[in-house]
C-alpha cells in the first residue's frame, strides 16, 4: 500500500546505486555484486521506455496515422464525409481529421459525389498538384461505375479510374461512415505494405 | 384580400379585351393558378402591363417539348400583393431554331433562366446580354432535354459506355 505522499512511479535510484559502486570500488569488496545491480537497474529501468522496431515501419506507421485529406465533397457522399468528420464517427481518432482545403497540404484525395463531364478536367488538374506520396479514394458508386447515372446520364462521368489512378473503392449510395473508415483502414494497410528506405536506396543507386 | 382580388379580375378583364388570351390551355403545370396562353408576338407588350400592375418577381421560366410545338411557361409572383400569375406562350417547331424575346429588360432574373432554358433545350432569346451555357460544359454539343435528343458516347476522349465491356468481362474469366 502505499504511504502518505508516496509517489505512484519511482524513478530507480542510479545515483544511490552509483554510490554504491564507488565506495565498494574504493574498498574493494564486492564491487561484482553492486555492478550487477546498477546494470539490472539500468535495463529494467529503460525497458518500459525503450522500443526496438523496424525503421521502415516506424516510417510507414506515422504516415498512415497522419493522412491528411483534401476536402473533394461534390454531391452527397459528401454528408457522409461531413458525418465522419463529426463526433459519433470521429475520423480525428484515426489521425486523418485535419481536412485540407489547399491542395498543396494534403496527401489523402477523398472523391465523394458525382463526377461531371465540367467537372473533370479540375479533378486531373487537382490530381496532379498534390504532392507525392499520394492515395485516393473513390467514396460512393457514382466515382465507382456512374452510379445510379451511369446509363442515361447525359453528364456523368461513368467512374473517376477514367481519369485518375484510384487505390481505394468504397462501395454504397451512400456509403455509411463505418464504411468510410473500413477504407481509410484498408489505405493504412496500403501503406504498411511500403518500403520507402528501399525505394530510396534504388533511386540514388539510378542516380550513380 | 377582397381589394386586392377586385383590382386583379379588373387587370385580367383588361387584357382579355385588349389581347387575344386563351385560357383553357392544355399543359397540366400550374393548374391551381391563374393561367393564360398568349401568342408569341404580343409577349412584351404584356409583360409591361403585368408589370405595371405589381407583380414584381418572375419566379420561374419552365419549358416544355411536345412533340409538334414548344410551350415556355412564365411564373410571376407580385411581393406587395401577394398575387401569382402564369403566362404561356407556344413555338412552333420550323426548320430555324426556335427563339423568343429575352424578358431581361424587365426582370433581372430573367437573366439566368434564360439561360438555363438555352442550355437544356436549345431556345434562343433575342436581346440576352449573356447568352450561354449556365449547367452543362462550356462546350458541350446538343440540347438534352428535347425528346429527340441522343447521348453522345464520346467527349474529349472520356468515354461513356465501353462497347468491348461485355467481351473484356468474359476473357477475364479465362
Amino acid at each position: 500500500m502505499l504511504k502518505e505522499n508516496e509517489p505512484l512511479l519511482k524513478e530507480p535510484d542510479f545515483i544511490g546505486a552509483s554510490n554504491l559502486l564507488k565506495k565498494s570500488l574504493i574498498s574493494g569488496t564486492d564491487t561484482k555484486k553492486y555492478l550487477y545491480y546498477l546494470k539490472t537497474l539500468f535495463n529494467e529501468g529503460l525497458s518500459a521506455n525503450v522500443v526496438l522496431v523496424p525503421f521502415e515501419a516506424a516510417i510507414n506507421w506515422s504516415k498512415a496515422s497522419s493522412l491528411w485529406p483534401l476536402t473533394f465533397g461534390l454531391a452527397c457522399c459528401a454528408i457522409e464525409m461531413m458525418a465522419t468528420g463529426a463526433s459519433k464517427y470521429d475520423i480525428d481518432r484515426f489521425g486523418a481529421g485535419a481536412f485540407r482545403p489547399s491542395v498543396r497540404q494534403a496527401d489523402l484525395l477523398i472523391v465523394a459525389g458525382t463526377l461531371t463531364y465540367k467537372m473533370a478536367p479540375r479533378l486531373k488538374r487537382l490530381y496532379e498538384e498534390l504532392p507525392e506520396k499520394k492515395y485516393v479514394m473513390a467514396l460512393g458508386a457514382c466515382t465507382i461505375g456512374g452510379g445510379p447515372y451511369s446509363e442515361y446520364g447525359y453528364h456523368v462521368v461513368n467512374g473517376i479510374d477514367k481519369i485518375i489512378p484510384v487505390d481505394v473503392y468504397v462501395p454504397g449510395c451512400p456509403p455509411r461512415p463505418e464504411a468510410l473508415l473500413e477504407g481509410l483502414f484498408k489505405i493504412q494497410e496500403k501503406i504498411s505494405h511500403e518500403h520507402p528506405i528501399r525505394e530510396r536506396i534504388k533511386d540514388i543507386c539510378k542516380k550513380q | 384580400m377582397q381589394e386586392t382580388i377586385n383590382s386583379f379580375n379588373d387587370f385580367f378583364n383588361e387584357l382579355k379585351n385588349n389581347f387575344n388570351i386563351n385560357q383553357n390551355s392544355e399543359s397540366l403545370e400550374a393548374t391551381l393558378e391563374n393561367k393564360i396562353l398568349i401568342p408569341k408576338n404580343d409577349l412584351q407588350r404584356i409583360v409591361t402591363k403585368i408589370k405595371n400592375f405589381g407583380f414584381d418577381m418572375l419566379r420561374l421560366i419552365s419549358s416544355v417539348d411536345y412533340k409538334d410545338h414548344f410551350l415556355i411557361i412564365y411564373h410571376f409572383l407580385s411581393t406587395t400583393k401577394n398575387i401569382s400569375m402564369v403566362v404561356e406562350v407556344k413555338l412552333e417547331k420550323n426548320d430555324d431554331n426556335p427563339s423568343l424575346d429575352s424578358l431581361t429588360p424587365f426582370y433581372n432574373s430573367a437573366n439566368w433562366l434564360e439561360r438555363e432554358v438555352y442550355d437544356l433545350m436549345g431556345i434562343i432569346f433575342k436581346g440576352h446580354p449573356n447568352l450561354r451555357r449556365i449547367l452543362l460544359a462550356l462546350d458541350w454539343e446538343g440540347y438534352p432535354l428535347r425528346k429527340d435528343y441522343v447521348m453522345p458516347n464520346n467527349y474529349h476522349g472520356i468515354t461513356k459506355h465501353d462497347n468491348n465491356e461485355q467481351e473484356n468481362l468474359k476473357n477475364l474469366n479465362n
